[in-house]
């Protein structure tokens, strides 16, 4: 069915007001993310199931305090409602439905007015009837529809209240018989005025006469909230609490996750085996065995690591805890250059910088935005995971060190603390440059505390999955096939006495760049690595294994093993150290490149990014190379 | 006296947002969450450590500000006009 022919329906709402919840309970799986064009804001949209012979296209619009325009996804949704600027290509909505917190009308019946001004056909869906009962609010629906002139649905979109409530209105709403897209939105609404001061306390004095009116018993502070807050925002307690969140969160994801990600990692590996029994020998047995399934494989393992982090992630969220977070670290991460908002991208940037440098779109000072996603690659990603644990096997003593852990782990742990001190250092570069004491906007509603909804988290992480599983088959695919022909081609000669890849374009392309590498300690074999790493960082740990033609068919422990003592007889104990030096820092992943490209819609940022990451590197490991030998 | 050296856990009835300018952007969205002429807010908690930012409970949410931002809003105690806290947010 195409979308032209479905009735548009708008979801509009504060932050908060649980518009995205209401949104997955009317669409389910049936839903698009892309972004608004030109602009990074995403757009939400999906059908909703059949009702009454016809389906709805749901947009969930960003959220919005007011029809005035503060931030560019406010913009963007206020464009949408008025069918001009952004979204003026997009259908206009037929129908919005303003959705509002029952708990805290006081706060949110105000934009509902605001719609019903404009002139769209507009029904209110008073959502979190659940959370008001528990506040002690008796609200009449019926004085609040004649208050403001437009139906008003109760309803907890948590666990479906109220959803064929909202659908019956919503079809009473729309004229059955739109002949096309022509018909839609006859409704054209009248630009909004400049909002003053005046304006905004005579709404909050209409929200209040109305309130007086419909709701019975006076709000009372939500008891169960507040006394969480003393504890979960104590100086001393809150600080505790966050810092055992982080290590139990970061403890569970890596344990947890590992027995899934050694499951991809076999049937991986047995799918390549059967692979190279059944299909004949040749040029495409080795693309689709060490390409395709090598390439793709190699990311798809990262899946089950990213998939945990989002669901603490969620957690976190849903329950109301991450604003509190944001809220503790606010001031440590202004110091540094970002913000209490930095949080949360910073946070999934452990898992991979893709999503973390996505998850910037909530940070709504543009500034604050670009310094996250440049220092978002800095953080240790799990891709570099593999490089650290096979050089740090091969050349850290294993003996025990300071309080009876292992120098291993010590470097391990020092090399994450490099990670996440480097991001903050090149952040407070960033606040050097800008004025000094320059601030931007803050201003973070903590909302009441509530039990996070699953089947809203269990939808969020399928969409998550989709997309990150279409991002390998697409773009990593591609990369991982030329980066694979790059490294079997051209074909050693017959009589060649080295293994293949010696004589491969990327052999050429390191002997040629080694010159730049040589005063780090790295050899040509280390920068022709270099070269099939820039897919994804674990890739190195392979291509080293193929440049150092290790057998790398025995058992995966057994191999590293021997890629490990391999290593030791050739480098000294400084080009091991250079290289991981360069870990660090290097800007060794085109996918997040990519991203930074689209995130900031110029190429300006990622080249920037690309520049100062691939200097310090190259600083890094000269120094380190310096210091060892 | 502004907000950001008002007492914690204090009634506080707003005076005025200092705005300024027409594109005021913190100013006005100082105002979209409640601080109007006339309400009643309370300052719930601080960050640790460093005390910015605040947590201020402005009609019945939560709101996080820095206490730059705070600064431009200024109140005096409710308790001066003998006020209760439930008739938050009427001049």
């Amino acid at each position: 069915m195409s979308e032209k022919t479905n009735p548009v329906v708008a979801l509009a709402g504060a932050p908060n007001a649980g518009k995205s919840v209401l949104f997955n309970a009317l669409t389910g799986l049936n839903q698009k993310v892309a972004n608004y064009p030109g602009v990074t804001v995403e757009k939400k949209s999906g059908l909703s199931s059949i009702w009454n012979g016809r389906r709805f296209l749901f947009i969930d619009l960003p959220g919005v305090y007011s029809l005035d325009p503060v931030s560019l996804d406010e913009r963007v949704a206020i464009d949408v409602l008025l069918g001009q600027g952004i979204a003026s290509k997009d259908t206009p909505p037929d129908v919005v439905v303003a959705t509002i917190d029952a708990s805290n009308l006081e706060r949110t019946l105000g934009l509902a007015i605001e719609l019903k001004d404009t002139g769209i056909p507009t029904i209110v869906a008073l959502n979190m009837m659940d959370l008001a009962q528990r506040r002690g609010l008796k609200i009449n629906a019926n004085i609040l529809s004649r208050e403001l002139g437009c139906p008003v649905v109760p309803m907890v979109a948590t666990n479906g209240d109220g959803i064929s409530a909202l659908m019956t209105k919503i079809d009473q709403f729309i004229p059955t018989n739109i002949p096309n897209a022509e018909g839609h939105a006859v409704h054209r609404p009248t630009a909004f005025k400049a909002v003053t001061s005046e304006i905004i306390t005579k709404r909050f004095q209409r929200v209040d006469d109305i309130l007086k009116k419909a709701v019975s018993s006076a709000s009372k502070v939500d008891q169960l909230t507040w006394k969480i807050d003393k504890f979960v925002l104590h100086p001393l307690w809150g600080s505790l609490l966050l810092c055992v969140i982080l290590i139990g969160l970061f403890q569970s994801v890596f344990t947890w996750a590992a027995p899934l990600a050694d499951g991809i990692e076999m049937a991986v590996a047995a799918l390549q085996g059967s692979s190279r029994l059944v299909l004949p020998d040749g040029m495409f047995r080795d693309l689709w065995t060490e390409g395709v399934l090598g390439g793709v494989g190699s990311v798809l393992v990262f899946l089950p690591q990213i998939l945990m982090l989002f669901l603490f992630i969620n957690l976190l969220e849903g329950s109301g805890y991450m604003a509190r977070a944001a809220f503790i670290l606010d001031r440590l991460m202004f110091k540094v250059g970002l913000q209490g908002r930095s949080f949360v991208p910073l946070l999934s940037s452990f898992a991979c910088a893709i999503p973390g440098i996505m998850a910037t779109r909530t940070i709504r000072d543009e500034r604050d935005r670009i310094t996250t996603i440049m220092v978002a690659p800095l953080i240790t990603c799990s891709a570099r995971l593999p490089v650290y644990t096979l050089l740090v096997g091969a050349f850290v003593p294993q003996r025990p060190g300071p309080i009876g852990i292992s120098l291993q782990a010590w470097t391990m742990f020092f090399l994450f603390l490099a990670g996440v001190a480097s991001a903050f250092l090149a952040a407070s570069v960033t606040r050097l440059v800008r004025r000094r004491n320059e601030q931007t906007p803050f201003m973070l509603e903590m909302p009441s505390y509530r039990w996070p909804h699953w089947r809203y988290i269990g939808i969020s992480l399928w969409l998550r999955a989709l997309a990150f599983i279409k991002r390998a088959g697409t773009v990593i695919l591609s990369l991982s096939v030329i980066l694979w022909f790059l490294s079997s081609h051209p074909k050693a000669p017959d009589d060649a006495t080295q293994p293949p890849i010696h004589y491969s374009a990327a052999a050429i392309l390191g002997k040629t760049i080694e010159p730049l590498v040589a005063p780090l300690g790295f050899d040509w074999r280390i920068a022709t690595s270099l070269v099939p790493g820039l897919a994804a960082r674990e890739v190195m740990v392979s291509s080293l294994a193929t440049v150092f033609a290790v057998e790398m068919s025995d058992a995966e422990a057994a191999s590293t093993k021997t890629l490990q003592d391999k290593l030791r007889e050739t480098w000294p104990p400084a080009t091991a150290y250079a290289l991981i030096a360069w870990y660090v820092f290097a800007p060794q992943c085109i996918a997040t490149i990519a991203t930074a490209r689209r995130e900031t819609a110029s190429w300006r940022w990622p080249l920037l990014l690309i520049a100062y990451t691939l200097s310090l590197a190259w600083l890094a490991a000269f120094v380190t190379f310096r210091l060892f030998s | 006296m502004n907000i950001s050296c008002a007492p914690l856990s204090t009634p506080l009835r707003v005076l005025a947002v200092e705005m300024q300018g027409d594109g005021d952007v913190i100013g006005r969205r100082l105002m979209e969450l409640g601080f109007i002429q006339g309400a009643v807010v309370e300052v719930r908690h601080q960050a640790p450590f460093t005390s910015d930012p605040i947590a201020v409970m402005v009609r019945g949410m939560m709101v996080a500000l820095r206490r730059y931002e705070a600064k431009r809003i200024s109140v005096e105690p409710e308790a001066a006009l003998g006020k209760t806290a439930l008739e938050m947010g009427h001049p």
